[in-house]
């Protein structure tokens, strides 16, 4: 028991309240000892009766700061709840937040890549367009009934030959010498009177009959 | 009633709240000697369940305190009643009023049973 009556603050912190208890235990001691004494006790003898009395004073004493604390007790029982509480609520946010995200990155990412597949595809469809207008040869020449372009066929080839027997109307093939002129300046020559003699047409070919 | 019996269990919470009701704001020293005077000396409170009282019926609201100066000018801690300790004290003592009550029938001797004629 470390109680006295001077040494204590006039307002002890409240947290710690050992400092009240033991103020007011002490007072409650003097206060008896003082009955003692007035009973006509030795001042000496007075405050080892008053102490005899209470009992176990440092029972007494720590049964009050176990009361007092307890509801500090309770206290730190509720904010650790609380605590608690919010730490998982914010965790719980936080994986919704990132699965949603998530959710929407793939969903984009799908999105990007059926866009890009279509756009290949729209691509390849343009190119085969420009490859089939780019597939043609020009014909002209006095010997030709119908000048003008012609297309070549999508699968195969097409000889000189075969152009202008079928589809360029050659009056006078057995005197024609044919000339294709190449669209990188090569230029061949063909007699049309010499069956042994021909081409495969290349795209851009100018085919002229002399 | 021989000797000094100790306050009964479960009455001394009533008894701290039923002085404080009567005389007003007072320290535990103050608070144990009405009780024992009151009592003209039959009911003794014991010193040790004293102070722990006090400081559960606080916690419980029951009471409030502050430090005064005392008679003897030392710093004390005095009690007084708060309303809920009020309330408290008016159904404590109809508990006990009901208990008593149902004590003395008990205790009270009661008629023989007529014979059956």
């Amino acid at each position: 028991m470390s109680a006295t009556a001077a040494g204590h603050p006039e307002a002890p912190t409240p947290c710690d309240p050992s400092p009240e208890i033991d103020d007011e235990i002490a007072f409650h001691l003097e206060q008896r000892a003082g009955d003692f004494i007035a009973a006509g006790h030795p001042p000496d003898a007075a405050m080892a009766m008053a102490r005899e009395a209470f009992g176990d004073v440092e029972a007494v004493r720590r049964a009050c700061i176990r009361i007092q604390n307890g509801g500090i007790t309770l206290i730190r029982h509720i904010h650790t709840v609380v605590t608690t509480v919010l730490a998982i609520a914010v965790i719980a946010l936080a994986v919704g937040m990132y699965t949603q995200y998530h959710r929407a990155r793939v969903q984009t990412e799908v999105a990007l890549a059926a866009q890009h597949n279509l756009l290949a595809q729209l691509d390849e469809e343009r190119r085969a367009e420009r490859q089939a207008a780019d597939a043609t040869v020009y014909v002209s020449g006095p010997g030709i009934a119908r000048p003008g372009v012609y297309h070549l066929p999508a699968s195969g080839t097409l000889t000189v030959r075969r152009l202008l027997i079928a589809g360029g109307g050659v009056e006078q093939a057995e005197a024609g010498v044919v000339e294709v002129r190449r669209t990188n300046g090569d230029v061949i020559e063909l007699r049309l009177d010499d069956v042994a003699q021909d081409v495969d047409l290349q795209p851009g070919d100018v085919v002229e009959v002399r | 009633m021989a000797g000094t019996p100790e306050l009964l269990r479960g009455t001394l919470d009533m008894m701290i709240l039923t002085v404080l009701d009567r005389h007003g704001a007072e320290h535990g020293y103050g608070i144990m000697r009405h009780i024992r005077e009151t009592s003209q000396g039959v009911l003794i409170v014991e010193e040790g369940s004293l102070y722990p009282a006090l400081h559960r019926l606080e916690k419980r609201g029951c009471l409030s305190h502050e430090w005064r100066r005392s008679e003897s000018n030392r710093r004390a801690r005095y009690y007084s009643l708060t309303p809920k300790g009020r309330k408290r004290l008016r159904e404590q003592v109809t508990d006990w009023n009901v208990v008593a009550e149902a004590v003395n029938h008990v205790l009270r001797p009661q008629p023989a049973p007529r014979p059956a004629t």
